[in-house]
């Protein structure tokens, strides 16, 4: 737990960060968002000592952090930067072994450390001996990861990690760091700029600007409910749609009326509106409406392209109807078996 | 193995200068009648040797102080030194050698001390200069990086700035070793010996073959110890 009481931080005469009074819980992916040059880089050093506070106190696990050495803070916690920052005249091996052997770990735990990290970080052995410019962006920051991940730090600061990289890229890395920040319950603090990003991975977020924290929330009730125009401009006109990813399927799907192939409905003509055609399985075959003569004949589907899973979002299930041209969809389990269906009319009255 | 070839044959080329300049100053006074006399009193290698000695250990110490300066003027709680350092060694630059073997003459006398100060004064800027500038040159975030993971100046110094400054500081001293071949010449107005001797010998006596022993073996030099330097470059500079 990460405790910020009246912290204020000014350099010369500009105030970057204003009388800021929040708390971190262990086990969050923190993230503080902001536009450029509203203090929220600042805030983060300030967890690890890079910046010293003007004024105020934070209080790390119960500890005033002005009383712990800073090079001895700081190797306790994991950090991560945009530019990356391997050392070019090391190996990746060597990159990633630095703060273990800062804290005179022995030989063999540095060496398993290193091997866990490279694989938990999606990549092999065979980068080990590489020296930094042989690995392309994506690569380098997987690396700078692992590199922070080495010591097994409790908490880990990311400043824009992902800012410079390509969008697929970016995309893979922000799904692994949130895996890796589940399975190992790190407490993540990490600053960006991309709305989109803070809303994919955070489990809160903090808004910044000019120095001061206007509004910490989760995603979703952030997007809710915006507390003031700034942070709704700074959602975006799109936050209903952005809302829209943080909401699944699972909780709008209704139960479905359906009929078996060989089933006890036999004319279609008795049908109000459609129904799903599931064989003895519950597995999801089609669907028929009043129009078709004959059960039989009724329209074959592919599960797998037509039908939404419980865990998607609505936004895929709005996607899909739009793609399909139609306002209600199946949901089926993943192995095709069909467990309900989803209405646009529930997804525009509900959220 | 460092050296190239180039610098090995340029080796032997230097010994062989250096043995067998009396019999070609003969053979050419030979073929072209002239009046002067070839023979001149000392031995060639031992003047190289007593050359290559004054402008190492002169710029070893040039080395060490630079280096140590440099250092110092880049501590981030010590950035009131960086400008008194950059004048010092600047000015240090700008003391024609000369001037300052006629300023200590009559301090501590004749002999290889002056010009070995005056070597040491003079090479000093090259080598400050290239380790500010080394250090000054590491990107700013992997500084940022290294301090954020932890690292003490110690670690900091010696794992990040002076590795990654290393080939420049290196070609500073290249620089500083290349010109000193060359000024340590002068030396021989004041007894220090090397190869000035022979040219200001020849100056004095008018004997041309006297000039060509010397300044055709320190240029041989000159060349020698640029190609070593660029040979430890090259092999230690593989890193980054």
């Amino acid at each position: 737990m990460i405790r910020f009481e009246n912290v204020t931080k000014r350099f010369d005469k500009t105030v970057a960060v204003d009388n800021i009074d929040f708390e971190i819980e262990s086990g969050d992916f923190f993230v503080i968002i902001g536009p450029s040059g509203s203090g929220k880089t600042t805030i983060l050093k300030m967890i690890n000592k890079m910046v010293i506070p003007s004024k105020g106190k934070i209080i790390m696990g119960g500890r005033d952090i002005s009383t712990i050495r800073g090079e001895i803070l700081r190797r306790k916690i994991g950090y991560v930067i945009q530019n990356i920052g391997l050392l070019p005249h090391m190996s990746v091996e060597e990159n990633i072994s630095i703060v273990p052997k800062l804290l005179k770990m022995d030989k063999k735990s540095i060496k398993k450390r290193v091997l866990d990290t490279i694989y938990l970080v999606g990549l092999d052995e065979g980068y080990l001996r590489k020296k930094p410019n042989e690995l392309s962006g994506g690569e380098a920051q997987r690396v700078g990861i692992a590199r922070a991940l080495a010591a097994d730090p409790s908490i880990m600061l990311m400043d824009e990690p992902f800012g410079a990289l390509d969008p697929i890229t970016r995309l893979h890395l922000q799904n692994e760091i949130r895996k890796i920040q589940e399975t190992l319950k790190k407490t993540i603090v990490f600053v960006t700029h991309d709305i989109d990003e803070a809303i994919k991975i955070a489990t809160k977020i903090a808004i910044v600007e000019n120095g001061r924290i206007v509004q910490i929330d989760s995603p979703k009730r952030l997007l809710s409910n915006p507390k003031d125009e700034f942070v709704a401009k700074f959602l975006g006109s799109d936050r209903a749609l952005k809302k829209l990813s943080k909401l699944y399927v699972g909780d709008f799907q209704k139960p479905a009326e359906f009929t078996k192939k060989n089933g006890a409905k036999g004319y279609s003509k008795e049908i109000d509106g459609y129904l799903w055609v599931v064989d003895d399985n519950f597995k999801l075959l089609g669907w028929v409406d009043g129009f078709s003569d004959r059960i039989e004949f009724f329209t074959e589907v592919d599960y797998k392209k037509f039908a939404l899973f419980d865990k998607d979002t609505l936004k895929d299930a709005i996607s899909k109807m739009i793609w399909e041209s139609v306002r209600m969809l199946p949901v089926c389990d993943k192995n095709g078996k069909l467990i309900g269906e989803i209405d646009l009319y529930d997804i525009i009255k509900k959220t | 193995m460092i050296f190239s070839k180039r610098t090995v044959l340029l080796f032997i080329l230097l010994a062989v200068f250096d043995i067998s300049a009396y019999k070609i100053g003969c053979f050419i006074a030979e073929i072209s009648h002239s009046l002067y006399n070839p023979l001149y009193k000392s031995s060639l290698l031992y003047l190289t040797y007593q050359h290559v000695y004054m402008v190492i250990l002169a710029t070893s110490i040039s080395s060490v102080v630079g280096i140590f300066l440099g250092i110092i003027a880049t501590r981030d709680s010590l950035s009131d030194l960086l400008l008194p350092v950059n004048l010092i060694s600047s000015a240090s630059q700008s003391f024609p050698p000369v001037a300052v073997i006629a300023l200590l003459v009559p301090i501590i006398g004749f002999g290889a001390k002056p010009i070995m100060i005056a070597l040491f004064v003079y090479g000093l800027f090259p080598i400050v200069q290239n380790t500010i500038g080394g250090i000054k040159g590491i990107d700013s975030y992997i500084r940022d990086a290294s301090i954020g993971m932890g690292m003490g100046w110690f670690e900091l110094l010696f794992e990040v700035e002076i590795p990654l400054a290393f080939n420049k500081i290196l070609s500073g001293i290249k620089t500083s070793l290349t010109v000193n071949v060359g000024v340590a010449a002068i030396g021989a107005v004041v007894g220090a010996g090397g190869l000035g001797a022979p040219i200001i010998s020849g100056l004095i006596n008018e004997n041309q073959f006297y000039i060509a022993y010397g300044s055709i073996s320190v240029a041989l030099l000159a060349v020698l110890f640029n190609g070593m330097m660029d040979d430890i470059e090259r092999f230690y500079g593989l890193k980054v």
